[in-house]
């Protein structure tokens, strides 16, 4: 072919355009004159116009528009100097204006491409101009004005937005779901305005709807799209033909100019009516904010045309399903999008118009019913749906987080602080009985040669503070009497470890079993003794493996050098015993053996087996078997009040264990009469202002707590409080439980600001203890959680973990125990199930081996793992956990009735569904 | 790479200048400099897993030019000498991808294009119809070069037909006419060259954008 002959093929080919459709073989055929060849080719060439589909790489390669064209800036539009180009879009070229008269108003103009430009359509745009300048809304940019370039091109004023397409706006500004939502239901508002007056947007997509610095949305190009393309009353036969041209932008071929404007429609966000050429109504629009949100919620679009051909974009446009927005979405968004995001966005897309939204309006209502845990549309019926939802609708920071923090906390007291308290007795009767008049001699010696001992601001000191001062002095007086100076030693040893001054006490017990060592060699009464004390010395002191393996060598060497029937051998036993894990199986042996020497040593049953039953008692009660637990409290109470009265400190221990127990049992009326009992006995043993008084007081008021009696129970929690600030300082570990436990009651209550002061007021180091100061952070976080919200507080409990991992010493199960729970709860709360699951499951592990089942503990952890199953609906495994579960979980007196009945309603409601 | 690291924004406004004074060894110049920027373009969109960008000839030309061109007040004649330069250049790119995703040999011989980054760009039907195409545009040019440079600056340049009847100095409706016709008859030429299979599918999806 060489260059005449295609000109002269082009030439006939151009001409064969302009030829109407059913006359073109005819005239062909004479332009031809008998030329076959010539004929074909030109044939040829027009199959080749009117068949895009031959070079599918067309749509890729002319993709996208390019900005930078500024040939009508520094031009006059009516009152209106261009600027500069601002945009270049699928309807033409857009500008910077300027206002030139006396109002001084930016506007944007678009003036429209050349090729779009014919009669017809100058008549309709002036028509429809009119209609939309009666288009007022304040997130709809209605037009201000209109007119036709010097070139003939018409061109559209509108209200400048300086703003960015608002899937931008919510990537640049890291929006949170809620926000995207929030900026969506606003765009669905403003589409069901224009909705209400008849105009159909028809091109709704990002570029179109802009959000400016402020976060204030406009809706640009309203009813353009109809300006330029035929009215849906008229439909036009070329339409969907045109329509069906390959994924390209506007004025890039050069298409006739009459249904030129149909191309311009994006064909990403067309919707498949739109693709087939069918009517175009409200429901065209409600697709379109169907993509809008599955683009807001991904990321991604429903249909990417990528790379594919028009054809292949239409068919996924009619007939294939999107990809769920929770499948599309980055994983971090998947968990929140499952359910009912998905079905909305999809109902939304749905092929058939009739089958979407009825309208905007109730698109928007259905983001706001998801938003405020309603039931959507979209899901009603399914009864995972219904589980999920229940959960999710549940205020589940209501749930018993303050008082289940406690009552952890009591079960990990229970045990140390009731043995500490029964140690020190211990220690004060043998004070009495084997060394007081060694003592008594020095004591007199002592004051005789001291003077009156005054100490500033304070009365006379008690003879502990005496010895605690004057230690030094004492042991060096006794200079020379080597076994009453290590007996002294040893004494002043226990007496430094019961005021928890651990590091003199270990340097004096050290100093005392040297000495004793010397003096008698290892097989020695009084040796072993002081072993025995130094091992629970390193109990009490926190190294608890040190700890036992001393008390176990002093047991070892107690058998061997003093015979199984020595009275130090129940002692050595219960020792080891309380050292040992609660729930170890070795320490309800140790403590039966225990049991059993002690009624062996005493023919009527005496104080050593009391303390046995108590300590029983509270393996029991570790163990969850409360009703043994009870039972044991209850014969070595009876047994104390026999033998000491019951004013007797012992037995007021043991009825607080009694009171514990009790509460536990869900038996609160006992339970807090029997608290109120032991104030008054505490007041009469120990006097009105004593630690003994403030910590009673403490313990009734998270009796009343554990009874949900608030008022009572702030009350009590005040004067302990008050008390304990008068005998200690802030830093007191006492101090500040019973603080962190009044601060529980006051969240309870929902006075947050309140709570949150008291535990300010303990300080960001305020712990008197790294666990003080983890638990005064954990506490603060559930705070956040009950009072702001899970999503709010989830973050920042994922990276307490982090923190609480790292402290040092290491977190004793239940800090950590209290924290997973939170962490599961804010899981569950923002229906992020699968973590839920794995936090709960975590938790169940952590607490395997100290509180087997049916430990109410355990109970807890399960019921959590049972309800994320649920929620999952995963129901058969969620009845199934249930089953095992929610029995121990609602028979516990700490559990919150309305967290058990949740849990009835949701093992319900698996149940139904498993069936 | 063989686009300069130092001033490229420089250099290129330079050799515009240069190709303006009459230098049309400068226009040789400006080719690996476009080269190496373009590829970059759409390696980065590429990377930002943009995949339906890689290819629009339109945004990519458009960005290298913002990023290659000094002073975005040049003259017309000038930006249209850019363009033009570039639309041969993406030309020239795309025929390498498409040769590298058909294991061909053979390539411009500016910067190898790995058999995986020509992938990730295209599949291999759309190779098939880049080689095609390019094929189809070296027989016109002789015939019809004019026509030929309308379709390369439409197609690999992203123009539109005012600016492509200002680059070359010819009205708009003739651009459109050359344009009309050039690409009715390469569809066809394409067509042609690939038998049949053209209405099927593409063997291969890729990723949406």
């Amino acid at each position: 072919m060489d260059t005449d002959r295609w000109k002269h093929i082009q030439s006939l080919f151009l001409d064969l355009l302009e030829v109407e459709e059913g006359q073109r073989d005819e005239w062909l055929r004479d332009a031809c004159a008998g030329d076959r060849d010539l004929e074909r080719a030109v044939l040829k060439m027009s199959r080749g116009h009117r068949d895009d589909s031959q070079l599918r790489i067309e749509g890729r390669l002319l993709k996208a528009q390019r900005a930078g064209d500024g040939d009508l800036a520094g031009q006059r539009l009516g009152a209106y100097l261009v600027q500069r180009e601002i945009g270049r879009g699928g309807m033409g070229t857009v500008y910077l204006a300027e206002r030139v008269d006396a109002y001084q108003q930016r506007v944007a103009i678009k003036v429209l491409s050349p090729g779009l430009r014919n009669p017809e359509l100058d008549e309709r745009f002036r028509r429809e101009r009119q209609i939309l300048a009666g288009l007022t809304h304040p997130h709809i940019a209605n037009i201000l004005d209109g007119g036709v370039t010097t070139d003939g091109r018409p061109f559209l004023v509108l209200p400048y937005v300086d703003g960015l397409p608002i899937t931008q706006y919510a990537e640049d500004r890291g929006l949170d779901l809620r926000q995207r939502l929030g900026l969506f239901q606003t765009v669905c508002d403003a589409v069901h305005h224009a909705h209400g007056r008849l105009i159909v947007h028809r091109d709704l997509k990002p570029s179109n709807i802009l959000v400016s610095d402020g976060g204030d949305v406009k809706l640009l190009d309203f009813g353009i799209a109809k300006l330029l393309t035929a009215p849906v009353s008229e439909p036009d036969p070329t339409a969907s033909a045109d329509v069906r041209e390959p994924v390209r932008s506007a004025g890039s071929a050069g298409a006739t100019g009459a249904t030129q404007g149909l191309r311009l429609l994006t064909p990403e966000h067309a919707a498949p009516e739109q693709v087939q050429g069918q009517a175009v109504t409200t429901a065209t629009d409600v697709w379109a904010l169907g993509v809008l949100l599955y683009q807001l919620l991904t990321g991604a679009k429903p249909f990417p045309a990528a790379d594919k051909t028009r054809e292949e974009l239409e068919e996924a446009i009619c007939r294939r399903d999107p990809i769920p927005p929770s499948a599309a979405a980055p994983a971090a968004w998947a968990k929140r999008l499952r359910g009912d995001l998905d079905a909305v966005a999809l109902r939304a897309l749905a092929k058939d118009p009739d089958r979407r939204y009825q309208s905007a309006e109730q698109l928007a209502d259905e983001v706001r019913r998801h938003l405020v845990s309603e039931p959507v549309r979209a899901r009603s019926g399914t009864p995972a749906y219904r589980t999920a939802l229940f959960l999710r609708r549940h205020a589940w920071q209501t749930a018993a987080v303050g008082v289940f923090i406690m009552s952890l906390l009591a079960f990990a007291a229970q045990s140390t602080l009731q043995s500490k308290a029964l140690q020190r007795e211990r220690d004060a009767a043998r004070l009495d009985r084997d060394t007081a008049e060694q003592v008594t001699q020095v004591l007199v010696d002592l004051f005789e040669t001291t003077n009156p001992i005054h100490r500033p601001g304070s009365g006379a000191m008690t003879v502990e503070e005496l010895l605690d001062e004057h230690s030094d002095r004492v042991i060096a007086g006794l200079d020379g009497e080597g076994v009453v100076q290590a007996k002294m030693r040893h004494i002043l040893g226990t007496v430094h470890r019961a005021h928890s001054r651990f590091d003199r006490s270990r340097e004096l017990l050290q100093g005392a079993l040297e000495q004793q060592v010397e003096l008698a060699g290892w097989d020695d009464r009084a040796t072993l003794e002081i072993l025995h004390d130094l091992g629970s010395l390193e109990v009490t002191s926190g190294d608890r493996d040190v700890g036992l393996d001393t008390l176990r060598r002093a047991l070892d060497l107690r058998r061997k050098a003093l015979g199984e029937d020595d009275p130090s051998i129940p002692v050595s036993l219960e020792a080891v015993a309380n050292a040992l894990p609660p729930a170890s199986p070795e320490r309800s042996q140790l403590l039966d053996e225990a049991l059993e020497k002690r009624r062996h040593l005493e023919p009527e049953p005496g104080l050593g087996t009391a303390d046995v039953l108590n300590n029983l008692g509270l393996a029991r009660l570790a163990e969850g078997r409360l009703k043994e637990a009870l039972a044991l409290f209850e014969q070595s109470g009876e047994l104390v009040e026999k033998l000491l009265g019951e004013d007797h400190p012992f037995a007021v221990v043991i009825m607080a264990n009694i009171s514990v127990t009790l509460t536990n049992l869900n038996r609160f009326e006992e339970a807090q009469e029997l608290d109120r009992d032991l104030v008054e006995r505490s007041r009469a043993i120990y006097g009105p202002e004593s630690a003994a008084v403030a910590k009673a007081l403490n313990n009734l008021g998270t009796t009343l707590a554990a009874g949900r009696r608030w008022p009572e129970a702030e009350e009590a929690l005040g004067q302990s409080l008050a008390l304990h600030r008068q005998l200690f300082d802030l830093g007191h570990v006492e101090t500040q439980n019973t603080f962190r436990n009044l601060a529980y009651v006051i969240e309870f209550q929902g006075r947050f600001d309140e709570a949150r002061a008291l535990l300010e007021e303990l300080g960001p180091d305020g712990g008197a203890t790294p666990r003080d100061a983890a638990l005064i952070e954990i506490q603060i976080e559930g705070l956040r959680l009950r009072s702001e919200g899970a999503r709010v507080a989830l973050p920042r409990l994922q990276s307490l973990a982090a923190r609480l991992e790292a402290t040092e010493p290491p977190l004793d199960t239940i800090v950590l125990a209290i924290h997973e729970s939170l962490l599961g709860l804010a899981y569950l709360e923002t229906g992020q199930f699968e973590d839920a699951e794995a936090t709960y499951r975590g938790l169940s592990t952590s607490f395997e081996g100290h509180y087997p089942p049916p430990h109410p503990l355990w109970a807890k952890a399960e019921c959590g793992i049972a309800a994320a199953l649920a929620g999952r609906g995963l129901n058969d495994d969620a009845h199934r956990r249930f089953e095992a579960c929610i029995e121990p979980f609602a028979g516990w007196g700490w559990a919150n009735p309305q967290t058990v009945e949740l849990y009835r309603r949701l093992a319900e409601s698996a149940a139904t569904a498993a069936r | 790479m063989a686009g300069p690291v130092d001033n490229p924004q420089g250099e290129v406004t330079e050799l515009l200048q240069q190709l303006r004074a009459g230098d049309s060894e400068a226009f040789d110049a400006l080719i690996p400099q476009l080269y190496g920027e373009l590829r970059r373009i759409a390696r980065e969109n590429l990377r930002r897993e943009r995949r339906g960008h890689t290819l629009a000839t339109t945004a990519l030309v458009n960005e290298a030019y913002l990023r290659l061109v000094e002073n975005r007040q040049i003259s017309a004649r000038d930006r249209s000498q850019f363009f033009g330069a570039a639309s041969l250049t993406m030309r020239r790119i795309l025929a390498d991808y498409a040769r590298a995703r058909k294991r061909l040999k053979r390539g411009s011989g500016v910067a190898p294009v790995s058999l995986e980054e020509a992938s990730e760009v295209m599949s291999a039907p759309e190779a098939d119809e880049i080689l095609a195409l390019d094929d189809a545009l070296e027989r016109l040019a002789p015939v019809y070069e004019r026509a030929s440079l309308v379709v390369q600056l439409r197609f690999f340049g992203g123009l539109e037909m005012q600016e492509i009847s200002s680059a070359l100095g010819i009205s708009v409706r003739t651009a459109r006419r050359d344009w009309i016709s050039a690409r009715a008859w390469l569809r066809q030429e394409v067509a042609d060259d690939l038998g049949v299979d053209m209405s099927d599918p593409p063997e291969e999806s890729r990723g949406s954008e």
